[in-house]
């Protein structure tokens, strides 16, 4: 797996482990991308740390998630005059993308906020959304364990509160 | 208790929360926050914010941020923080505002400095013209005042685009270049270019659904453009089919076509809205720069699979469709009539016409094609004109009247009159309606004396460099009577009491608010102002003659204001008191420059002119 290409990097996970990433894909990463020119030449032969990312989810199903879009290489100027197509092109592609467990979701939304990359983090928080949309709070409390902490009587006051706040 | 599994959300830090939230409509974002008290603390506060926010302010908002458009992501927007500035936007223009309605000095610097903050203070205005109630001390001053900012406002935004126009922004477009007229005449009601916009986009969206999605789908362009013209018929929207008030100052609006029965319109104001229509579903259309009526221009190609190139090599304008009917049938250019029919008007019939008017071909190719935003802004003003003409004696009366001339006269100033001159030639032609604009701005809109500033200051440049040959001012450059104008508001009044009783001369016996009759001419009007005797220069005096009045030139006169807004100056012996209640425009657009409400116990109207008559 190791390889000390020049277009490569090796970054280091917060589990200890190494992986050797393309260079193009890693600055897809704006965190990585500031680190690798602030460092120079001398990226190439440092192994980078990621505190924050685990390496499951970097690889595992993050596995595709470095080799596959949005970590890509930028697009071709061609590519990017038929915005429009490449745009429902990459949605089809995060929905299955996007098909993972919730800790892994979560997993790599906190990845993507942590690493910058607004186009993958984007895709992550739609994707909750999308499992909140058209249900009560108490479905959405179901679907991500969430504890009601609420006394009853907060809880009516709060739901009067927010009466006033739906649309009229 | 046992200890609970994992919380996947409470990984998250709290604007990752709100990420996620700014992607859910409203009332799921609502849903969400209920689950906890978290998820309440960071997305209900948020939404609380916004309701408030969109409760509080209509207007100064983006249109996104409007209620019924911000279906989604509303929580993107710091609503907590845009609420605090509109607060404090509104508290200083509150200041501002008891400020000018308190004293006379400054009072139209004040109305100034609060059309300055724009769109952001219209809902207060609003609040002010139309919600101040009747039983309150300075009703009417608190009305004028506002209805004349939000003038103010309106007015500054169209002369901004017709000065845009007239530098020739291609950007502006036609309905703004003619809705700016109703921003001239709203006077604070419904209808300004964001309503009008937003009526447009409605509409437009109407269309397909009403012949069905699918069979929308199936038409070509020129289908298309046809059965807008219908659809916008059938609606009632175009045309006027009572051709007998063809004139009638309402039809040279957008805002009396789209939004006030019965929606009538000028045949150029009809083309305008079928065009923005149009415009809106991708079809090129334009109104005609025929002479005499409206038509709409629409090119094509008129399907998107033909090849572009192929069709829009025909697609010339120094070639108008003379010689054959072939113009209408492969497509190019076709001709409606949206003011009178929803169908095709056939092109060799409108070039014929032109012909038989022995017109030389090159004007004929010119009458035949699209007109400039431009010049579809003059064409308006002068049907304004025209329309203000019998506005005087018809629908708006005197009031009306005035200022349909005084629109005129900007459009006029600003845009010219379309015929190609030098430079000079232009400007001296702007001077022209340089003088008769100021006289009425002043007499009937004095708040607007920095639009008027910023004008002068175009037309009669005072340049520096050229300043030591060219010292002598324009024979029409006003800008020492604008000057002086400024001058008088800044200064403090000075008050004139009311003479003892045992002084010399006849007694002033009317006060300040006293609302009368003129003796000879009937015509009623309330009194401003006073002198002990008459203090007109001697010309006057002689031409009006008014030694031969019973008690001449030394009996008190008075300065007074009539329905037309007109300042005049009157023996006290012509002034015969009235004691009716009184109405209309006298009450509702003009008393509130002076006075605070109307006494209905003592008929007089309570002055608001302290400074100068402390007493009175």
């Amino acid at each position: 797996m190791a390889s000390s290409d020049a277009t490569t990097i090796r970054l280091q996970s917060n589990d200890n482990h190494v992986m050797d990433v393309d260079k193009a894909v890693a600055e897809r990463s704006l965190l990585i991308k500031n680190m690798l020119e602030d460092l120079g030449d001398a990226a190439a032969s440092e192994t980078i740390p990621i505190p924050n990312v685990s390496y499951r989810a970097c690889t595992a199903q993050g596995h595709r998630m470095v080799r596959t879009p949005p970590w890509r290489p930028p697009a071709t100027n061609e590519e990017e005059s038929d915005t429009r197509k490449r745009t429902t092109e990459i949605e089809e592609w995060d929905q299955k993308f996007m098909q993972v467990d919730q800790e892994m979701l979560f997993e790599i939304i906190l990845a993507s906020n942590y690493l910058d990359i607004k186009p993958l983090l984007d895709v992550g928080c739609k994707t909750v959304a999308n499992m909140i949309k058209g249900k009560s709070p108490e479905e959405i409390r179901k679907t991500f364990n969430i504890t009601n902490d609420f006394t009853p009587e907060e809880e009516e006051q709060i739901r009067r509160e927010n009466e006033w706040a739906e649309d009229r | 208790m046992m200890a609970t599994t994992e919380q996947p959300l409470d990984r998250l830090p709290d604007e990752l929360l709100l990420s996620i939230a700014s992607h859910l409509p409203p009332a799921e974002a609502i849903a969400f926050s209920l689950t906890n008290e978290r998820h309440n603390r960071i997305v209900g506060e948020t939404l609380r914010w916004r309701k408030l926010c969109l409760s509080r302010w209509r207007y100064g908002l983006a249109p996104r941020y409007r209620p019924n458009l911000a279906e989604n992501f509303p929580l993107e927007v710091p609503w907590r923080q845009l609420v605090e500035t509109r607060q404090a936007t509104d508290q200083k223009a509150e200041a501002l505002f008891d400020d000018l309605l308190r004293t006379q000095q400054g009072r139209i610097r004040r109305m100034e400095e609060v059309a300055a903050l724009g769109y952001d203070v219209k809902d207060l205005l609003l609040r002010w013209q139309d919600k101040t109630p009747d039983d309150a001390d300075d009703v009417l001053a608190r009305r004028f005042y506002a209805s004349a900012i939000l003038d103010l406002i309106h007015r500054t935004i169209a002369i901004d685009i017709w000065t845009r126009l007239a530098k020739d922004d291609m950007k502006i477009e036609l309905v703004d270049a003619l809705g700016a007229y109703d921003l001239f005449v709203l006077n604070g009601k419904w209808g300004d270019l964001e309503d009008i916009h937003e009526e447009l986009g409605k509409i437009a969206d109407d269309v397909p659904g009403h012949y069905g999605r699918k069979g929308w789908d199936a038409c070509d362009k020129k289908q298309r453009a046809l059965k807008i013209a219908e659809f916008l018929r059938e609606r009632n929207l175009l045309g006027n089919p009572d051709g007998t008030a063809y004139h009638d100052l309402r039809n040279n609006f957008l805002s009396m076509a789209l939004f006030a029965p019965p929606h009538t319109s000028l045949p150029l104001q009809s083309v305008a809205l079928y065009c923005a229509v149009a415009q809106r579903h991708d079809i090129n259309a334009q109104p005609s720069n025929y002479p005499g009526h409206v038509y709409a221009v629409v090119d094509g190609p008129w399907s998107s699979r033909n090849d572009e190139g192929q069709l829009g090599s025909e697609l010339a304008d120094d070639n108008p469709p003379l010689s054959s009917g072939s113009a209408h049938t492969t497509g190019q250019r076709m001709y409606l009539d949206p003011f009178n029919s929803a169908h095709e008007v056939a092109a060799i019939h409108l070039a014929r016409s032109l012909q038989d008017r022995r017109l030389p071909a090159g004007q004929v190719a010119t009458m035949m094609g699209p007109t400039s935003v431009a010049e579809a802004a003059r064409r308006a003003g002068r049907n304004i004109l025209r329309s203000a003409q019998s506005a005087f004696h018809e629908d708006g009366g005197p009031l009306a009247y005035e200022t349909a001339t005084y629109v005129g006269l900007w459009n006029a100033v600003l845009l010219g009159d379309g015929q190609v001159r030098t430079r000079e030639n232009t400007l001296e032609q702007s001077r022209l309606y340089a003088a008769p604009l100021l006289e009425r701005l002043l007499r009937h809109f004095p708040q607007e004396i920095g639009l008027a500033e910023k004008l002068y200051a175009s037309l009669f440049p005072h340049d520096e460099e050229e300043g030591s040959s060219n010292q002598e001012p324009h024979p029409m450059d006003p800008s020492e009577e604008i000057a002086a104008f400024r001058t008088a508001d800044d200064q403090p009044r000075t008050p004139k009491t009311r003479p003892t009783n045992d002084a010399e001369g006849l007694e002033v016996k009317y006060r300040v608010g006293q609302y009368f009759e003129h003796r000879r001419y009937q015509y009623e009007g309330i009194v401003t102002g006073w002198d002990e005797i008459c203090k007109m220069p001697e010309a006057w005096i002689q031409q009006m003659r008014v030694d031969d009045l019973e008690d001449g030139r030394g009996q008190p006169f008075y300065h007074i204001i009539d329905t037309h807004r007109t300042a005049r100056y009157v023996a006290q012996e012509n002034i015969l008191p009235l004691t009716r209640e009184p109405t209309g425009d006298l009450i509702t657009k003009i008393a509130g420059r002076y006075f605070k409400r109307w006494d209905s116990e003592a008929c007089v109207f309570v002055s608001n002119l302290k400074e100068e008559y402390p007493e009175d």
